[in-house]
C-alpha cells in the first residue's frame, strides 16, 4: 500500500521525469535542427538522392534509378545474371580454393 | 518500451530527412532505357528537350558506381562541372577541408577512412575500362554533418569521370529537367514520353513513392521486433491479470476490514499503477531519445546499415512523431492500469474475512 509519503515523493519524481522529458525534448530540438540545411544544400549540390547508410546494396543507395529487378542483388558480389540468380563475384585478391564447401 | 519507441525514433527519422531532403533534388530526371536497362543517354537530346515548354534547364549528370574490390564497396562517383559558380559557392560550406581544382577528388568521411585503411592516403589509383590506372588526388573531405548523404561519394571534375568509367563524349549518365512551375511536370513528361518513347521520366513524387516502398519493405524486421516487445508485455499483463498474489488479497482485505470502499480501493490501485506504468513510459521515452539522438544508436543502427563496409555517422535529425507517441502511450500505460484494476476489482468486491482467509 502506498502511503502520504511515498505518494508524494514518487509525484515529485514523476514531475521532475517530465521536466527532465521536456527540457531534453527542446535541447535536441534546437541542437538538433541545423545540420539539415547543410544536408539540404549537399543533396542539391549532388542531384543524387537517398541515404548512404547501405551502400552496398545498389537498391538502397539510388533504388529509384536501379533496374527493376536489382532489389534482388543485395550485395556488390552478386552480380546479376537473371532477375532470379546471382553470380558470385569474389575480389581478386581471394583465395578461391578456401571458398569451396566440399 | 525503450526498444519500440527507439526504433520508432529512427525509423521517423530516417523518414523525415528522407522527405526533407527530396526537396533539394532536380524535379525531372529522364534516362534511356535500352532491352528494359539503364543505358547512357545521348546528348543531342538536350535541344528538344529544352524546347519543350515550361524547361527551365536540362543539365546532363555523369555518376555511377565504382566497385572497390579489396574493401568490397561501391564509391557513388560524380561528376561535376568545377568552373560552375553556384557549386563553388555551395561547397565553401560542405567541405571540412582541401579545395576543388582540375585534378582532384572530394569524397565523403567514409571514403576516406576506406581509402586511409588502404593506404591511399594522398590519392587514389582508380582502375579504368582498358586496365589501366587512373591517378587522382584527394582534394579535399566533406564535412561530417553530411555523413548520411556523403559517406559513400566521390565527387570529381566530369572529365575525370568520362575517362574512369569510359563515357563517350557525346553521352551522359541521365539528364536533369528543372521547371519553373510544378504544375506542369506532368505536361511535361507527357511531352518527354511523346518525343523519346524509350525514356523513363522519374519525379519527385516516384522517389517519394519508392521511398515508401523501402519502408514497407523494411517494415517486417520492425514488425517482428514489434511483435517481440508486445508479447513480452502481454505477457506480464496476463500474469497481473490472472489474479493478484496472496499479500496483495490480505491487503486489499485489510483495507475492507477497516471500513475503506470498494473505490476507495479502486482509486487507491489507480494511483499506483498509474505512478508505475507513466514512470515507466517516461523513462523509457527519455532512455530512448538519448540513445538514438546523442548516443547514435549503437547496435540498433546495425539494423538498419546491415553489413555495410562503409558505416556512416548515424547523426539524425530529431523529429518527434506525437501520434507514434500516442501509440506507445495507449499500448502500455492504460492496458498496464486495467490489469492492476481489474482483479483488485474482483478480489475488493468479495467479503473482507473472505478474502483474507
Amino acid at each position: 500500500m502506498i502511503t502520504k509519503t511515498i505518494a508524494r515523493t514518487s509525484l515529485f519524481l514523476l514531475l521532475l521525469l517530465v521536466l527532465f522529458f521536456v527540457s531534453e525534448l527542446c535541447f535536441l530540438y534546437i541542437y538538433k535542427e541545423n545540420n539539415l540545411h547543410v544536408k539540404q544544400n549537399f543533396v542539391q549540390f549532388s542531384s543524387l538522392g537517398d541515404l548512404a547508410i547501405s551502400n552496398e546494396a545498389h537498391f538502397i543507395r539510388h533504388r529509384t534509378y536501379a533496374d527493376t529487378f536489382s532489389i534482388f542483388a543485395i550485395s556488390p558480389e552478386l552480380l546479376e545474371n537473371f532477375p532470379s540468380t546471382f553470380v558470385y563475384h569474389y575480389p581478386t585478391i581471394q583465395n578461391t580454393s578456401k571458398m569451396y564447401r566440399e | 518500451m525503450f526498444l519500440l519507441s527507439s526504433i520508432l525514433f529512427i525509423a521517423n527519422s530516417i523518414r523525415y530527412e528522407l522527405e526533407r531532403t527530396l526537396n533539394s533534388l532536380p524535379p525531372i530526371t529522364v534516362q534511356k532505357l535500352q532491352a528494359g536497362r539503364h543505358e547512357l543517354i545521348s546528348l543531342q537530346k538536350l535541344d528538344k528537350l529544352l524546347d519543350i515548354d515550361g524547361v527551365q534547364s536540362a543539365i546532363p549528370r555523369y555518376w555511377g558506381y565504382y566497385y572497390f574490390a579489396n574493401a568490397g564497396v561501391n564509391f557513388s562517383i560524380v561528376g561535376v562541372d568545377i568552373f560552375d559558380k553556384a557549386y563553388s559557392d555551395i561547397l565553401h560550406n560542405l567541405l571540412e577541408n582541401g579545395t576543388f581544382g582540375n585534378d582532384g577528388m572530394l569524397v565523403g568521411q567514409g571514403v576516406a577512412k576506406i581509402l586511409r585503411e588502404n593506404y591511399y592516403k594522398e590519392y587514389f589509383n582508380f582502375v579504368k575500362s582498358d586496365g589501366s590506372l587512373k591517378q587522382v588526388n584527394l582534394a579535399g573531405v566533406f564535412d561530417a554533418k553530411t555523413s548520411l548523404e556523403s559517406n559513400d561519394m566521390i565527387f570529381m571534375p566530369k572529365a575525370l569521370v568520362q575517362e574512369i568509367f569510359d563515357l563517350p563524349q557525346d553521352k551522359a549518365t541521365d539528364i536533369v529537367l528543372q521547371v519553373a512551375n510544378k504544375d506542369e511536370i506532368p505536361n511535361i513528361i507527357a511531352k518527354v514520353k511523346e518525343i523519346y518513347p524509350d525514356s523513363r521520366v522519374i519525379t519527385k513524387d516516384d522517389m517519394r513513392i519508392s521511398y515508401q516502398n523501402i519502408f514497407d519493405y523494411k517494415s517486417g524486421l520492425f514488425l517482428a521486433l514489434f511483435i517481440v516487445a508486445i508479447f513480452t508485455f502481454f505477457m506480464i499483463i496476463y500474469d497481473r491479470a490472472s489474479g493478484l498474489s496472496g499479500n496483495e488479497k490480505k491487503e486489499i482485505g485489510i483495507l475492507k476490514a477497516l471500513g475503506w470502499r470498494i473505490e476507495d480501493i479502486l482509486q487507491e490501485k489507480f494511483y499506483e499503477a498509474f505512478i508505475i506504468s507513466f514512470f515507466a513510459f517516461i523513462t523509457a521515452l527519455i532512455a530512448a531519445l538519448s540513445f538514438v539522438y546523442l548516443l547514435q544508436a549503437p547496435l540498433l543502427r546495425d539494423i538498419f546499415m546491415g553489413y555495410s563496409v562503409l558505416k556512416s555517422d548515424f547523426d539524425l535529425p530529431f523529429t518527434i512523431d506525437f501520434r507514434m507517441l500516442s501509440v506507445v502511450f495507449f499500448l502500455s500505460v492504460p492496458i498496464y492500469i486495467a490489469a492492476i484494476i481489474i482483479p483488485s476489482w474482483r478480489v475488493a468486491s468479495m467479503d473482507a474475512d473472505e478474502v483474507m482467509r
